[in-house]
């Protein structure tokens, strides 16, 4: 617009309604942020999301995987199939795509598309619930208390329960509806020293999670005073019981030399442990030390073998850094690291 | 036979009679400019009042259910950030709504006959405020020119001759002054117009750069190609209407299931 005064001519009203006098500008250039889009697409796609959606999804974005996941769960523009919807959602949750690897895990623990299977929910849920998705973390909660799939752990699901209530804002009002039915009113007040309290009581009966749990408080500071020589040392025990992530964490301290004095012998003994478990991070991490010869001898078609178990675990930096090392192998080399790992078996331990 | 009389020309008078020309010249432009301009805006609001309906208002009700889900995320997850988060997209939802429902969604398509055209040029080039010569007449010439514009965006033909004539009865008196004095107006008289008509260009070039102008050059270019660009950003954006109301959903039934 120029000056007000040369425009006498024409009412101002007659300007209002106009969007260059910036009322509704960024309505409009959001509109053409969008058409901008929709440009680069053809005119069929233009005007069938599903067609563009499912060349996305069949191209490996993950964002239009999930979504054509959601299409076929709810049979919007397609033909309900849980099946399908349950393909869609695996592809981008082994992505690592937040939503997906939340939704695949409600897919098994509700049955849908696949018959129940609360291995593969916990599973999801976990990875979920470690990416810091409350909802997980409030399921993964209830499959603890109700004993799904595993043996019904009360730490474990005060551990979950206190981490969604605790997202966010420690002195946050918590939401009634979300407090187990047998949680007293202080923790409602303080959930993070109600926690410490539980934990502390089972890390010293002994059980294993409650010990890494009361580690991890520790190395996080978490109601405590932050401590990294507490964090090892109930590390240590739980994962001298055989507990996967205490092992991975106490692997991660011994390579970083942060807590502990480095030795990084002991951190690939520890993140093997947890690896030939099936911890999805500890393999990784396994495949790092290959990849860089730390405490072991390098050997890019054993770190191949690492990044490729947890790239299929759903750990994303094993996709990345496994198509890293594959520019270094011959293509025999990669044969037979796939070989490998397709044969590789879990060995399974204490599961917390 | 007596010749043919000619009366030589003062200077002064021959003076006047370039200037005379010169401001009948740069009244045209100035009229030419004042269509164009009134054109374009028109235009403009038309293509804005479509936009608005077919994609603005799927944007309002898109920002209210991203609103709903905010709200939604922070009853389930109290935190500070949250409660922020939430408040940000019911303002932005509140926002899109009354910039989608506004008064421009009225308005109609804009076509001028070339008749309606002619006669706007003559109101414009007469009328004219520009070339008032005293506080009454530029009072009388804004009054007019303001009904003027008003009937050319209406398309009233009638209503715009109708005000030409209104100005004509009563137009301005022969002054008696002298040649001096009136050299000295339409020199004045010029240079007003041409202060005005370097102004309608400007605000010419802003309005071709605004959003609203950009978005009708891109939809007029992909209807070249046989597409509708308003058509396809009004199914994006019900596509991203469902998406919300599916996350919407999962988050309800989490609230109502709680672990």
């Amino acid at each position: 617009m120029t000056d007000e005064s040369q425009l006498q001519v024409r009412p101002k009203d007659g300007d209002s309604s106009l969007s260059f006098s910036k009322v509704r500008s960024s309505l409009i250039a959001r509109g053409r942020r969008d058409a901008a889009i929709l440009a680069g697409l053809s005119s069929s796609e233009a005007t069938d999301p599903l067609s563009r959606i499912r060349r996305l999804a069949e191209e490996g974005d993950a964002e239009a995987q999930c979504d054509l996941g959601f299409m076929y769960v709810e049979g919007r523009g397609v033909p309900q199939d849980d099946g399908e919807a349950l393909k869609w959602f695996r592809l981008a949750a082994e992505q690592g795509h937040s939503e997906a690897v939340f939704s695949l895990g409600v897919m098994y623990h509700e049955g849908q598309g696949t018959p129940r299977d609360y291995t593969e929910a916990l599973k999801w849920y976990r990875l979920a619930a470690e990416q810091g998705d409350f909802r997980a973390q409030s399921n993964l909660s209830s499959m603890y208390r109700e004993g799904e799939g595993v043996a019904p752990n009360s730490f474990a699901w005060a551990n979950w329960w206190g981490l969604a209530m605790e997202q966010g804002d420690l002195t946050a009002q918590g939401n009634p509806d979300l407090i187990p039915e047998h949680a007293d009113a202080t923790a409602q007040s303080n959930p993070s020293s109600e926690m410490l309290v539980k934990f502390r009581l089972g890390a010293e009966q002994g059980d294993s999670f409650s010990q890494r749990c009361l580690g991890w408080m520790y190395a996080s500071g978490r109601a405590v005073p932050q401590d990294d020589a507490e964090a090892a040392k109930w590390f240590r025990l739980a994962a001298e019981q055989g507990d996967p992530d205490a092992q991975c964490d106490l692997g991660e301290m011994y390579a970083s030399g942060r807590t502990v004095p480095q030795d990084c012998a002991e951190a690939v003994k520890w993140f093997r442990l947890a690896a030939e478990q099936g911890l999805p991070e500890a393999q990784w991490h396994l495949g790092e030390m290959y990849a860089e010869g730390r405490g072991v001898a390098q050997n890019y078609v054993q770190a191949h073998v690492w990044f490729d178990l947890a790239a299929a675990g759903g750990e994303p930096r094993g996709w990345r850094d496994r198509s890293i090392v594959a520019e270094r192998l011959s293509p025999p080399e990669i044969a037979e690291a796939e070989r490998l790992a397709r044969e590789w078996k879990p060995i399974h331990g204490a599961d917390g | 036979m007596p010749g043919k009389i000619i009366r030589r020309l003062k200077p002064e008078e021959e003076e006047i009679f370039r200037k005379r020309e010169e401001l009948a010249a740069i009244r045209a432009t100035l009229a030419e400019r004042e269509l164009e301009l009134v054109d374009l805006r028109s235009q403009l609001a038309a293509f804005e009042g479509r936009y608005l309906r077919q994609v603005g208002t799927l944007y309002a009700e898109l920002d209210e259910w991203q609103a709903r889900i905010a709200e939604l995320q922070a009853r389930l997850n109290p935190s500070a950030t949250s409660k922020v988060q939430a408040e940000e997209a019911r303002e932005q939802a509140r926002q899109t709504y009354e910039n989608a429902h506004g008064e421009a969604s009225e308005t109609h398509d804009f076509t001028p006959s070339p008749e309606l055209k002619g006669i706007y040029r003559e109101a414009a080039k007469r009328i004219h405020p520009d070339f008032a010569t005293d506080a009454a007449d530029l009072e009388r010439r804004t009054r007019l020119m303001a009904a003027a514009n008003h009937a050319y965006e209406a398309g009233d033909a009638d209503a715009l001759q109708r005000i030409l004539d209104e100005y004509e009865d009563g137009a301005e008196a022969v002054t008696g002054e002298g040649i001096g004095a009136e050299l000295i107006r339409i020199i004045r008289q010029i240079s007003t117009a041409k202060t005005r008509v370097s102004a309608i260009e400007q605000e010419l070039a802003a309005l071709r750069q605004s959003e609203i102008a950009l978005l009708k050059k891109e939809s007029e270019e992909r209807e070249r190609e046989g597409r509708d660009l308003l058509a396809e950003l009004a199914s994006a954006v019900r596509e991203q209407i469902e998406l919300a109301k599916k996350k919407h959903e999962l988050l309800s039934k989490q609230e109502a299931k709680p672990a």
